[in-house]
């Protein structure tokens, strides 16, 4: 917990610092972060939702749902996981100019990237909330709280395998493009563009072991179906969040003197 | 005087993989496909405040490595550093700078870094500008400026952050004479308050002029911690044993009648040279041998300096020496002074017919073997050529 203190403001300056370099010269500057994620899910909700009127049927309950949000709300977790989680596998190997330059802490990197994904994520969550007042739907708090809490424990989740995969990464290269094989798997495996229901039973058990599964669930029901969510999905959530962590962070103790004697 | 940092047996090995898919068989079949590599070993010395100490040794003797390891950028294996206070300085080139960025927000990002507060970079930014020279360039990209003015730039950050200690490894050799001199005397005053400096270098000039110690690594071993002249001698010696003596094996051309089989610098009394003072005696032996008797052999010597130029060169013809030759058989060139002001210097060997190796070449021997002139305390001066001088006023 100290040492999350001392590494917070540096990542913070980081995370300000990589904003400017990575928009500099852009007239709009560090505005794109959030243009981009704002567009997408504008169009899911506005185009799918409102024109094309798509309808999600969900068999369990028969409730009537705007696929439009129920995407939305999916994506909006998977892209902020997705990237955190890749740009953290890659930081070893991006930043190996300044690792190799200037003494610094490594965990300093994912926590500065993470802070940056949660910019759009802030925003998109905002967009979301609007989108669904606008609509006359009013999410319950507690299930805001919840999703809040959710969205905190994937990212955790995602930084602690992105370290683990970027230790990994800076020894053998193809750990990159695996990563992101693996995570346009994962996505097809995660109940974003679909409903579970539509799935044979089997598949919806599967389904469940994947942590994200619960993520992006308690994100649909806050926005969509304001239903209930099982303590157990979240409690598992946490759990998978803290092994993600605790396996990122040991693997990184263990190989660090590897890791700078090879970028 | 306190100490600034305490090293202690240090360690450091690199495990060498030749082959990516020689890291995953090993990790599958826990059969060692590596080879490791002792790149420092048993290393302890301490540095105490207002105290320069140099770190001198052949290529790969593990000078850089050491210092990385101080720098907290590798991580040794064994052994402890304690560092009392911050340690900063320029690692090789470059420093962690962002090229998109300005020069004034590479600053923020460096100061960073540095461990430098928000207040503390803002504050010392003008001085910052100002002792980099960078003023009109300061808010344009860090791409469009030159490698002297990044080094300038990362030397003055490096420098306003306060530090204890400070490491540089051979970063000054870049930018102007102006700005080196400049950095060499904020350096001093850096140390006149109080500061340690820990330098790599092979300019041995700088590390006679400037260190209070000097550590000699040779191999990644300690192989000599002490007084600056002697660990130059030992240094010398070393490179003479290896490497800076030369065998027949470099470039040259010639019809081969005649060739060179090696050289070798010595001092009148025999022993190997290859860094002397100037004005000092210098003696350059040369063995040869011949496929056959050659006679009225002229045997010339060609000295250069570093960009290559012409300094001194003499021959057998111009020296009425002429030699006939068969077999095996060895010359010297003996210079009472070596009037040559201080750089290095690389000796041509040359085996022809009459007074210019134009005529018939049997071997030219070109950069056979080097030498490094250092200054003379007694009788300083600029330029290549030591020139007796007067002034009177």
């Amino acid at each position: 917990m100290s040492t999350l203190c001392q590494l917070f403001p540096l990542a913070l300056a980081l995370c300000r610092q990589d904003l400017k370099a990575r928009y500099a010269g852009a007239l709009l500057g560090s505005l794109w972060v959030l243009i981009w994620p704002l567009v997408q899910l504008f169009i899911y909700i506005v185009i799918f939702g409102k024109f094309m009127g798509a309808r999600l049927t969900v068999v369990q309950d028969q409730a009537i749902a705007s696929y439009g949000l129920y995407v939305a709300a999916g994506l909006l977790a998977w892209t902020c996981f997705a990237n955190t989680l890749q740009r953290t596998s890659r930081f070893l190997l991006e930043k190996r100019q300044i690792i190799s330059k200037v003494p610094v802490d490594l965990k300093v990197f994912p926590l500065s990237i993470c802070l940056q994904e949660l910019l759009p994520l802030g925003a998109g969550y905002l967009l979301l909330l609007s989108a669904c007042l606008f609509f006359g739907q009013s999410p319950k708090l507690w299930l805001l709280l919840l999703s809040a809490l959710a969205l905190l424990a994937q990212q955790m989740l995602a930084m602690g395998l992105g370290l683990f995969f970027a230790v990994l990464a800076a020894f053998i290269h193809d750990t990159q493009e695996a990563v992101a094989v693996a995570l346009q798997m994962a996505f097809w495996f995660t109940p974003i563009v679909y409903h579970p229901s539509i799935l044979p039973s089997w598949v919806q058990t599967a389904l469940n072991v994947n942590p994200m599964t619960h993520a992006c669930q308690i994100l649909q029901e806050c926005f969509v179906f304001g239903g209930t969510v099982s303590p157990w999905a979240l409690a598992y959530l946490g759990l998978c969040a803290l092994l993600a962590m605790a396996l990122g962070l040991l693997t990184l103790k263990a190989k660090e003197s590897g890791v700078r004697d090879v970028i | 005087m306190p100490p600034v940092l305490d090293v202690e047996k240090l360690r450091k090995t690199f495990t060498c993989y030749t082959r990516t898919r020689d890291r995953v068989l090993e990790f599958l079949s826990g059969q060692s496909r590596h080879r490791s590599f002792t790149a420092l070993d048993a290393i302890s010395f301490s540095l105490a405040s207002g105290q320069i100490m140099s770190i001198i040794g052949e290529n790969g003797s593990g000078k850089s490595t050491l210092l990385k390891c101080i720098a907290q950028v590798l991580l040794p294996d064994s052994g402890t550093i304690k560092r009392h206070g911050k340690i900063t300085g320029l690692l090789e080139l470059g420093t962690g700078f962002i090229p998109n960025l300005s020069g004034r927000e590479n600053i923020a990002f460096n100061g960073t870094f540095l461990q430098m507060s928000a207040q503390d970079i803002a504050r010392r930014e003008e001085a910052i500008i100002d002792f980099a020279e960078l003023a009109p360039f300061i808010d344009e990209p860090l791409k469009s400026y030159s490698s002297g003015m990044t080094m300038r730039l990362a030397f003055a950050i490096a420098m306003h952050a306060d530090p204890q200690c400070f490491l540089i490894d051979e970063a000054l050799s870049v930018g102007d004479t102006g700005f080196q001199q400049k950095c060499f005397q904020k350096l001093s005053s850096f140390k006149a308050n109080g500061g340690a400096i820990l330098f790599v270098s092979h300019d041995m000039n700088a590390v006679k002029l400037l260190s209070d110690t000097v550590l000699l690594l040779a191999h990644g071993h300690m192989n000599y911690l002490g007084q600056p002249e002697e660990a130059i001698n030992r240094y010398n010696a070393l490179a003479a044993s290896h490497g800076q003596s030369g065998s027949a094996t470099s470039t040259g051309y010639g019809n081969g009648a005649i060739s060179f089989t090696s050289v070798h610098i010595t001092d009148p009394d025999g022993n190997p040279q290859s860094l002397i003072r100037s004005g000092a005696p210098l003696c350059i032996h040369f063995t040869y041998k011949s496929s056959q008797k050659v006679e009225h052999v002229t045997f010339g010597i060609m000295l250069r300096d570093r960009f290559g130029q012409d300094v001194f060169g003499t021959n057998g013809a111009l020296l009425h020496t002429l030699k006939d030759v068969e077999g095996e058989g060895h010359g010297c060139f003996t210079f009472p002074a070596m009037n040559l002001g201080q750089g290095t210097y690389t000796i041509n060997l040359a085996a022809h017919q009459g007074t210019t190796h134009l005529e018939t070449c049997y071997h030219w021997w070109d950069r056979a073997s080097s030498f490094e002139v250092l200054q003379d305390t007694n009788y300083i001066f600029s330029g290549h050529t030591r020139l007796e001088a007067h002034l009177d006023v």
